[in-house]
């Protein structure tokens, strides 16, 4: 690309965490009106350099220029003084405050004497401005806490392009977006582009990258490996260069026999579902697919017992299961990898090997007593079955890379030893290595260890790929099932948006 | 340019210590403090590092102390207890009323015992079940039960002096106050149960992620009662050496304790938000407590000056906590 539209330049960039070294030299350039993917797997150090350049992290050695010019970044407000803006990986929003409180945050819009009163006004007519530029669906009076995450995430992004951004940085934005909405958000990429923003894009999903971006940044343990115009780089060779090695199948094929009946739901209801009724087998991979708040997610928490249902049956092996807590869930096999990873999976501030034994201390103790060497063995066993990178399995869970966290989780349900695992966005933000590996311990716990097991998800591919049957909800209703083997994309598209369900009048 | 520089992974595997180093300085900080002023105070009173100074300012700090350890479980699961003093007034009265109604200082130790742990344990239902704050609901707890002491006391100190009960404040076991050894046993204890049972692995977990450890399938509304009830016992235990050290119990003792002994918990190193913290931080925080409090006193400091002292102690603690927590 040409030289003259290069606009950050960073150079040699260094970064530890204590003894721990996470970046190695790595150099990147961003250019005018373009959109650059930064790829790599999950600790790979993607968000520390996004973060570096945030000024949320300083850097131990290297340089930073920005159109030619030296800089230093401290702080964030410094790096937004720079024309920096970021979305980061977690959302930032002030829950209680509405859209364009949070939008126009920290840069109230003020009138009168003195400026001195903060205009809500203006912002409000401001942030429909913006709403109504980029032709988003939201309402600017709405509080955030009412707004999906889908929604938060948008009010992220205005919150940044309402800035006057040379730098744009999105790190996962796509990771909670439903497909509409991830199409929203391309349409604002786009005309940023045409304003000529430099934009730095994080995603673990291949083909938003094929989609959007023109040049790859490709970094493996902490340094640049490859870099490129994107059409230079297929899927293929994107995962070879992050992983280090080749992936033959994403999805693992091997045959799977149902066995016995686990779990059997009669005509469940509550204020969200509508008579939902289906059976599980040993064995089996049931997925569920839906567009975000279709209610998929809430199949699972009433089987966990997370949520109530107003009506209808739950049984296990046969047996009227009474599910109102996740004490009674779990007492009956059932383990729930829950999609929100900080706010109901995480102990944030514990270890590793505390947060995977904390379901099961039961196993890990005698008379009220922990077992510490036994819990630190299972938990080093984990970590290594599953590939969590960490320096250490007491290292607080806050400080890891988000794919890793979520193998944490997995980790921490798995040593349950269930019978009927519910799963929810299980692979939401991990990198395409992890993720088949992934796929590939559900495959084994079904076939070999005979478990069965429920995932919904928002990603069609994944769920084509895992399952053995899927079923279609919209409105809080399945609407359809179908097999594996008849399963494609369009199809569950379709039946998901409700256009085949409205079409066909079923 | 097309570079695909292949490189072997490096070795990024360095074992973090267990505590991280931050946690340390903060810790070690505390512990620096401490000596800080000690060797302040030693320079500026000949009398202040002799045993018997020493061992009374062990004393003195027990009865804090023995409050701030259940103080810290509570605070571990992001909650606070600020009915502990009037759980140190009314036990207190419970205590001497039936000790001297029955004439067995075990049945007044016990039934006093037992009031602090039901407090204690109505708090941590009224915030298990009704999901009520701590912050309300303990407040709340703590004027009614106040004015419970005034009530079943009628208002007046009641005097104990049955031999017994004198012990547990005034006693020594070899040269040691029996109060100190007690300090030392729940410190002990508690340092146990936080760091090797399950239910201490719970209350950080509590702290830590609430939500996410009621998904995990653990009874946390039990283990909060629990919680809180051992707050009211301790408060309780508290209590009751106090009564025995002056050999009378006040329907007004206590009050203000609650303060003290969060204060300590939060020079402890313990966070407000919950899930991180220590009871051994706690014992280093009511230690500077104790030991300003009783140098400022030998060195005749006027108690107005002494509260401002206190005061910016806690402030600067509170400032390296913050410090510290804005570089994770
Ligand atoms: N504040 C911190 N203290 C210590 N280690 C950290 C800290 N932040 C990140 N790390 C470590 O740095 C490494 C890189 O993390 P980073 O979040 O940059 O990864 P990433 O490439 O964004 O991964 P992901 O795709 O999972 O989001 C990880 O191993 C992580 O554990
Ligand atoms: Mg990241």
């Amino acid at each position: 690309m040409n030289k003259s539209e290069e606009l950050l330049l960073l150079k040699g960039i260094n970064k530890k965490f204590g003894p721990v070294q996470i970046l190695y030299d790595v150099d990147l350039s961003i250019y005018k009106g373009k959109v650059h993917a930064l790829m790599g797997s999950n600790g790979a150090g993607k968000s520390t350099l996004m973060k570096i350049i945030a000024g949320d992290y300083t850097l131990d050695s290297g340089t930073i220029h920005l159109d030619n010019q030296l800089i230093n970044i401290n702080s964030p407000g410094e790096a937004k003084s720079h024309g920096i803006s970021v979305i980061h990986q977690e959302l930032n929003l002030v829950k209680e405050l509405t859209v364009s409180e949070n939008i126009y945050l920290g840069k109230e819009l003020t009138i009168g004497f003195g400026n001195f009163i903060n205009s809500k006004k203006k912002a409000l007519s401001k942030t429909k401005e913006i709403i109504n530029k980029y032709n988003i669906q939201l309402d600017p009076l709405k509080k955030v806490k009412d707004l999906s995450i889908g929604e938060q995430q948008l009010v992220e992004i205005l919150k940044a392009v309402s800035e006057e951004s040379k730098v744009l940085i999105m790190d996962e934005p796509t990771a909670a977006l439903s497909a509409e909405e991830t199409k929203q958000l391309f349409k604002v990429i786009t005309s940023l582009k045409s304003k000529g923003i430099g934009i730095i894009y994080i995603s673990h999903r291949l083909d938003e990258i094929q989609e959007i971006c023109d040049y790859v940044y490709i970094l493996r343990d902490g340094r640049n490996v490859s870099e490129g115009l994107i059409n230079h780089f297929s899927n293929e060779r994107i995962i070879e260069e992050m992983v280090g090695s080749q992936i033959d199948n994403i999805f693992p094929s091997s045959d799977r026999k149902k066995g016995d009946e686990l779990l059997r739901v009669e005509k469940i209801q509550n204020n969200i579902l509508r008579s939902i009724s289906f059976s599980l087998y040993e064995g089996e991979i049931i997925g569920i697919f839906g567009l975000i708040g279709a209610g998929q997610s809430e199949i699972l928490n009433v089987l966990f017992g997370t949520k109530k249902k107003a009506d209808g049956n739950i049984y296990v092996k046969n047996k009227l299961a009474k599910i109102s807590s996740p004490i009674d869930a779990k007492k009956l096999g059932l383990a729930y990898v829950t999609e929100n990873r900080k706010e109901e999976g995480l102990l944030l501030e514990l270890g590793s090997e505390e947060n995977m034994v904390l379901p099961s201390m039961g196993k890990f103790s005698s008379l009220g007593i922990k077992k510490q060497s036994l819990i630190k063995k299972v938990a080093n066993d984990y970590k290594e079955t599953l590939k969590i990178k960490l320096a250490s399995i007491s290292q607080p869970v806050k400080n890891l890379s988000g794919g890793n966290q979520q193998k944490v989780i997995l980790g921490k349900w798995l040593l349950t030893g269930p019978e009927i695992i519910l799963l929810s966005e299980p692979t939401r933000g991990i990198d395409v290595g992890a993720r088949v590996e992934i796929y590939k311990l559900l495959d084994q716990l079904a076939n070999e260890s005979r478990k069965g097991i429920i995932m919904a998800s928002s990603d069609a591919d994944e769920v084509i790929g895992v399952s053995d049957r899927i079923f279609v909800v919209f409105e809080g209703e399945i609407i359809a099932e179908i097999d594996k083997s008849e399963a494609t994309r369009e199809r569950l598209m379709e039946f998901a948006s409700g256009a085949k369900y409205l079409k066909e009048g079923v | 340019m097309e570079s695909s520089v292949k490189v072997e992974k490096p070795n990024t595997q360095l074992k973090v210590d267990r505590l991280g180093t931050l946690d340390l300085i903060q810790k070690y900080g505390m512990v620096m403090i401490l000596l800080l002023i000690t060797i302040v105070f030693s320079i500026l009173s000949p009398n202040f590092l002799t045993y018997s100074n020493i061992v009374s300012i062990l004393r003195q700090v027990s009865i804090i102390g023995i409050i701030a350890a259940g103080q810290t479980l509570v605070i571990i699961t992001a909650g606070i207890d600020l009915s502990v003093g009037s759980i140190v007034a009314l036990a207190g009265i419970v205590s001497a009323m039936v000790a001297l109604g029955t004439e067995s200082a075990l049945l007044g130790i016990t039934a006093g015992l037992l009031t602090g742990t039901l407090i204690g344990l109505f708090n941590g239902i009224l915030i298990s079940k009704l999901k009520l704050t701590p912050f309300i609901v303990t407040l709340a707890s703590m004027t009614l039960f106040a004015g419970f002491a005034l009530v079943v006391s009628g208002g007046n100190p009641i005097i104990v002096s049955e031999p017994l009960f004198k012990f547990i404040g005034q006693g020594y076991i070899g040269p040691i106050p029996f109060p100190v050894i007690v300090l030392m046993f729940i410190y002990l204890f508690f340092f146990f149960l936080l760091k090797k049972t399950v239910h201490g692995q719970y209350i950080y977990s509590i702290g830590g992620n609430e939500k996410a450890t009621i998904l995990a399938g653990v009874k946390v509304d039990i283990h909060k009662m629990i919680v809180y009830a051992t707050s009211g016992f301790l408060a309780a235990l508290a209590s009751i050496i106090l009564t025995s050290r002056l050999s009378s119990a006040s329907p007004v003792a206590g009050a203000g304790y609650e303060l003290d002994a969060i204060a300590a918990v939060i020079l402890g190193g313990t966070s407000l938000f919950g899930g991180r913290g220590n009871v051994l931080g706690t014992l280093i925080g009511v230690l500077i407590l104790g030991v300003l409090t009783s140098g400022m006193n030998l060195i005749n400091v006027s108690p107005f000056y002494q509260n401002i002292a206190k005061g910016i102690i806690v402030l600067v603690a509170v400032i390296i906590d913050r410090l510290i927590n804005r570089d994770k």
